[in-house]
């Protein structure tokens, strides 16, 4: 059958497009491209007709499957950036069925792969399907990395020399040959080395933002209760909501913070103070983890909640701030203190806790600084304050193993498993005598 | 007078179908054109003081996105169309006028909205999977011709539904004015 001449170029153009036209076709398929202007607007709608088609969300079962003994046909690559949240929320099998065909039948490139190369503390690997893995050694597709506590940390790295730290409490999923990065929680420093032109780029992705293309940036992602924050140190990032929506571009020293309900925040990253206090005369900040703000006739309290702490596996009463991890809330010094006035309708076992990094926001080192039994000699019933310097809150195994200045990221109170009626209403960090402001960058 | 980072981005962002049009003519696979388009984000961002407005930074990304996919198809040794064919179509891409983009765009994610499903998914195995036609003849148990036969004729079809949503916008536009 002789195609009508109307439509000749849509059928040399699927040829085309699969490189089986045969040298007659490409020079009849040239010719009409070059003498006809209305051919190559329609050849531009096909090539945009071919990009949006790549972005429509998959038919299920349009077709009927293949008899079983047929051979299935092979995928030419692994999941593209632009289908990854669709497969994050719901196809990974459909992207597993995908990589088994690619892998058997199809001479795909080689995975670029990932691996998990150290690990401090509590660091589990597990496949999509929950079995746990070596910890040490490639990541596997579909795998989740986890940093449980928050003095754990682990390091994932690329041939190419590109390494993700994650710090504690972190959760990433693997997608995409290993080259996109779901971080579903927690802390990821980024150390992107130079992407050549056709390498499979690098995408970290949160539920609320995310950063494609990532080449030669140090950054941190940090990803907290219903907000992200990009922070970069160096180079440049771009930055996209789930939608895809452009949401800006980070430079380096600047953060910006993404809220779930798309709402952005962009600031030059501060030097962190060395003196700090809670602002309980206004709402607490967006972001805020755990416990409640409430007004009392002796003026407005943080109060704790229950909550599951995946560190202990248990419901504690806590309170959890929100998590600055790029700007940090303060520094420590030995002699920084750190003073709460707080209230306990009974005293009992407590701690006040604060997670510290180092002075360089790109190095994904943690540790904990503890104040134990905080409130175990406490008065009940009645206002009273706790006072402790910085250098004695080091007594415990996660203590950090780097030098002051400690930057703190984020404060809990925890009194485990027992609500003992704990009210905070002050939370102070002042300096020692004679510190130096912004001596250390962050 | 220069934009602003942002502004460059949001330029980018904006047009990133078209951008990755143009890569995807040359290398022939949507997810290369894809990472193409990144690379021209990152180009971008180097040296934003050179652009002075939103049609200046379109053109350059189509340029680049040009040059960019040519060396991707020279190392994928694969055969594109001649240099001449592509000054064509590099002068085409800024039509029509960057207004009716959106439109257009809308129009044609409407369109393959409409699509029956199994249209769609042959797309979507075409496309999106970046499958040959071979390999999707031999999982739909179909013939490469017949393959290649549906796939033009869900070109034609959304052409001709994108063209239909013009005009009706264009009426519907008019309609209005008077």
């Amino acid at each position: 059958v002789t195609p009508q001449p109307e439509y000749r170029l849509e059928e040399l153009f699927v040829r085309y497009w699969d490189g089986a036209l045969t040298p007659a076709e490409a020079g009849e398929f040239e010719r009409l491209l070059a003498a006809d202007p209305v051919a190559r607007e329609r050849f531009q709608s096909f090539c945009l007709q071919a990009v949006a088609a790549a972005e429509q969300p998959a038919v299920a079962g349009a077709f009927a499957r293949p008899h079983a003994g047929a051979k299935p046909g092979p995928a030419a690559r692994g999941l593209s950036r632009r289908r990854l949240l669709r497969l994050v929320g719901g196809g990974v099998a459909a992207s597993a069925a995908a990589g088994f065909l690619a892998h058997r039948y199809w001479p795909a490139p080689p995975a670029p792969e990932l691996r998990l190369v150290s690990a401090h503390g509590t660091v589990t690997v597990r496949t999509a399907d929950g079995e746990p893995v070596p910890p040490f050694g490639p990541v596997p597709p579909g795998g989740t990395v986890t940093t449980q506590g928050p003095a754990a940390s682990a390091l994932l790295s690329y041939a190419d020399g590109t390494d993700i730290a994650l710090a504690g409490e972190t959760v990433v999923t693997v997608a995409d040959r290993g080259r996109q990065l779901f971080l579903r929680q927690g802390t990821a420093t980024a150390s992107v080395a130079q992407q050549l032109a056709d390498a499979v780029p690098l995408t970290l992705v949160t539920s609320e933002a995310t950063l494609p293309g990532l080449s030669k940036v140090l950054m941190t992602l940090c990803r907290t209760l219903q907000a992200t924050e990009v922070g970069v140190q160096r180079g440049l990032v771009t930055v996209a909501a789930a939608t895809g929506a452009p949401l800006g571009v980070v430079c380096g020293g600047e953060v910006l913070t993404v809220q779930a309900n798309g709402q952005t925040r962009k600031q030059t990253i501060p030097t962190t103070p060395d003196e700090f206090a809670w602002d309980l005369t206004r709402p607490l900040p967006q972001g805020w983890h755990v416990g409640t703000r409430e007004l009392t006739p002796d003026g407005p309290v943080v109060r704790p909640s229950f909550w599951f702490d995946p560190y202990h596996q248990t419901m504690m009463s806590q309170i959890r701030s929100d998590h600055q991890w790029a700007r940090g809330f303060f520094r420590l010094h030995p002699d920084s203190l750190i003073r709460v006035r707080y209230w306990v309708d009974q005293p009992g076992r407590s701690q006040l806790v604060v997670c510290v990094r180092t002075g360089l926001s790109s190095c994904s080192e943690t540790g904990v600084m503890e104040c134990n039994d905080a409130f175990l000699q406490a008065r009940p019933r009645q206002w009273q304050w706790l006072e402790v310097r910085a250098g004695d809150m080091l007594h415990n195994i996660h203590a950090p193993g780097f030098g002051a200045p400690w930057v703190g990221f984020l404060v809990i109170f925890n009194t485990y498993e027992v609500d003992l009626g704990l009210k905070v209403a002050e939370f102070r960090v002042t300096p020692p005598p004679g510190a130096v402001p912004g001596a250390a960058g962050s | 007078v220069t934009l602003e980072r942002d502004s460059v981005v949001q330029v980018l962002l904006r047009e990133r179908l078209r951008i990755a049009a143009v890569a995807a003519a040359v290398v022939r696979d949507v997810h290369a054109a894809d990472d193409v388009f990144q690379q021209v984000v990152l180009a971008a961002l180097e040296d934003t003081e050179q652009f002075r407005d939103p049609g200046h930074v379109l053109a350059w990304a189509v340029r680049v996105a040009r040059h960019r996919a040519v060396d991707l198809a020279r190392r994928r040794r694969t055969l594109f169309l001649s240099n001449e064919i592509l000054d064509l179509l590099e002068s085409q891409w800024n039509d029509p006028a960057p207004s009716a983009w959106p439109d257009r765009l809308e129009a044609l994610h409407r369109c393959i909205g409409k699509l029956e499903g199994r249209n769609r998914e042959l797309l979507q195995m075409k496309y999106g999977e970046g499958l040959t036609a071979a390999v999707i003849a031999g999982r739909l148990r179909r013939t490469v011709d017949a393959v290649y036969q549906r796939l033009s004729r869900i070109h034609r079809c959304l052409r001709e539904c994108v063209e239909g949503e013009m005009c009706r916008l264009d009426s519907v536009a008019r309609g209005g004015l008077s």
